[in-house]
């Protein structure tokens, strides 16, 4: 190795600054040796590269570490051929079997034809018990540590729809005379912010209104969690605990199967039930009969009779979000 | 509107209830079911260690009606720790002085006990609506009448008839915040403490 080429390139006293140097190198003539200093300023960018890469790619390796080759390598939801779906869904359903010792079963529910699903809750009849929380928790296979749900029920002031003013720690009988309640979870928005925000399109928005996230492809950044009004969606601290016994069996790719440590969650209406035209587990759970679910492009539907014949709102209307999720209250 | 009416569910004779409902006509299965409300045909008292019922007949038969009757506080020999709460009605309001089991309506005519349905909806009529519309009284199974039954509440499974305002309850599943319920060190900030804001 020459004196001149141990000089690193640019690291010089007297060297130019920026790609000049390099430029400027080649018309240095080839030293005796037949190797020439850009050989070797190539060479030793190669080998401080890769050094480089391996140091900054060191905190992934504990990432790796719960990641297959398959999911790895696994392409977007929408952009899966049948026969890859299939696959997956059968890697899925092993990755259960191994990571919880439980025996479920993983299908994918497309939108049925000629549905927009519509949710309307009766405030006059909801006192706030719970009961709809409980059953997402069980229904979706939720994080049995933290109680996780896709609902929370706000106990509010009467006189207010400020989601600011509520209260979801209560712990009395309820209902309060001077209360009211109000659960909220996923809206399914027809212009949903936390879509447009999503940098990677691992959420968006289906042909029957309901707003699914690709678990796999979700890169938990969790801007959607920030654009929502609603503060309906979950990010996923840990890998969720949730015993083999307690495990719902009855599972979809976009709904209910066990979502990976660092990824975003929402309600999806139970969309594997919801899918076959089952009613939600929300709604059967209610046991003030608060709850009511269907298609608003059946005119003959409970829903649509509600929202033409009910007091409806909407929450935060102003912002436009527009959601399928409707409250009212009775005369 | 079609002409599907109510079905009472779970009985051996199915009965047709006045409800109009949206209907879904030849279809294989109703569009909609209503569970048989709580059987109420008599009294349970113990007997030897063991509850029995006795139809309302093997006393009423041989007394003689109290029109007056309108509260459990009047009476001491049965129905005396009976919760009343149901307006300024008496016990024959809805109930058949005639035939004691079942029961009868305002204007006179005696109703079988399993269309009580009918009974309520004299006076609560905006709840018979909305129930008849499917906005009151929730329900289970399915919400697509293609694919299955939805099957509803009768008014008695969430309404005692003696004392029908819905009972009080107390919440039972609580979210557990990974951070304000996390054991601390420090004093707790109860602020923060009382809401629950964390994904």
């Amino acid at each position: 190795m020459t004196a001149e080429s141990s000089t690193p390139n640019g690291g010089g006293p007297d060297s130019g600054p920026g790609a000049a140097s390099g430029n400027s190198a080649t018309s240095t003539p080839p030293p005796p040796g037949g190797i020439s200093r850009r050989t070797v300023v190539k060479g030793m960018g190669v080998t401080l590269g890769a050094a480089a890469f391996g140091i900054a790619a060191n905190p992934l390796k504990s990432f790796v570490e719960d990641l297959t080759f398959d999911e790895f390598i696994q392409r977007h939801y929408k952009e899966l051929t049948n026969d890859e779906l299939t696959a997956v869904l059968a890697r899925l359903k092993t990755e259960v079997k191994e990571d919880y010792g439980a025996d479920v079963e993983i299908k994918d529910h497309r939108p049925l034809k000629g549905v927009k699903f519509g949710y309307a809750i009766n405030l006059s009849l909801c006192n706030g018990n719970g009961k709809c929380v409980e059953a997402c928790h069980k229904e979706n296979n939720h994080d049995r540590a933290t109680n996780q749900s896709y609902i929370r029920v706000l106990e509010m002031p009467k006189g207010t729809m400020d989601m600011e003013k509520g209260n979801t720690t209560y712990n009395h009988a309820v209902p309060l005379k001077d209360k009211y309640y109000m659960p909220v979870q996923c809206l399914q928005c027809d212009n949903p912010p936390c879509v447009d925000v999503c940098p990677v399109q691992a959420t968006w928005k289906e042909a029957d209104g309901i707003v699914v996230v690709d678990y796999n492809w979700c890169i938990g950044c969790r801007y959607c969690e920030a654009a929502c009004p609603y503060h309906a969606r979950r990010f996923n601290w840990t890998t969720p605990e949730i015993p083999a016994d307690e495990m719902n069996p009855i599972q979809s790719y976009l709904a209910n199967r066990p979502r990976p440590k660092g990824t975003v969650e929402k309600c999806h209406f139970c969309l594997h039930k919801t899918r076959e035209g089952k009613a939600p587990a929300c709604m059967e759970a209610c046991p003030t009969g608060a709850r009511v679910f269907g298609n608003m492009l059946d005119p003959d539907s409970s829903v649509r009779w509600i929202l033409e014949n009910k007091r409806v709102f909407v929450l935060k209307e102003e912002l436009g979000t527009q959601p399928s999720l409707f409250y009212f209250f009775d005369e | 509107m079609a002409s599907a009416v109510l079905t009472l569910g779970c009985s051996p004779d199915r009965i047709d209830l006045p409800v109009e409902l949206n209907g879904n006509e030849g279809a294989p299965h109703p569009a909609v079911v209503v569970l048989s409300p709580p059987d109420r045909s008599g009294v349970v008292v113990e007997s030897g260690g063991s509850d029995v019922a006795i139809p309302c007949g093997t006393c009423h038969a041989t007394r003689d009606p109290n029109l007056a009757t309108r509260s459990s506080e009047e009476l001491d020999q049965f129905h005396s720790g009976l919760e009343y709460a149901h307006g300024d009605l008496s016990c024959l309001s809805c109930h058949d002085h005639d035939d004691p089991a079942e029961l009868r309506l305002a204007d006179g005519r005696s109703l079988p006990a399993r269309r009580s349905i009918e009974l309520c909806a004299q006076c609560h009529g905006p709840q018979y609506r909305d129930y008849s519309a499917g906005s009151h009284g929730g329900g289970s199974g399915y919400w697509d009448k293609r694919q299955g039954s939805l099957v509803r509440n009768h008014c008695l499974h969430c309404h005692d008839p003696h004392a029908p305002s819905f009972p009080a309850m107390q919440p039972t599943f609580k979210p557990k915040d990974r951070f304000l319920d996390a054991p601390s060190h420090e004093s707790p900030d109860k602020d923060s403490a009382k809401k629950e804001n964390h994904g």
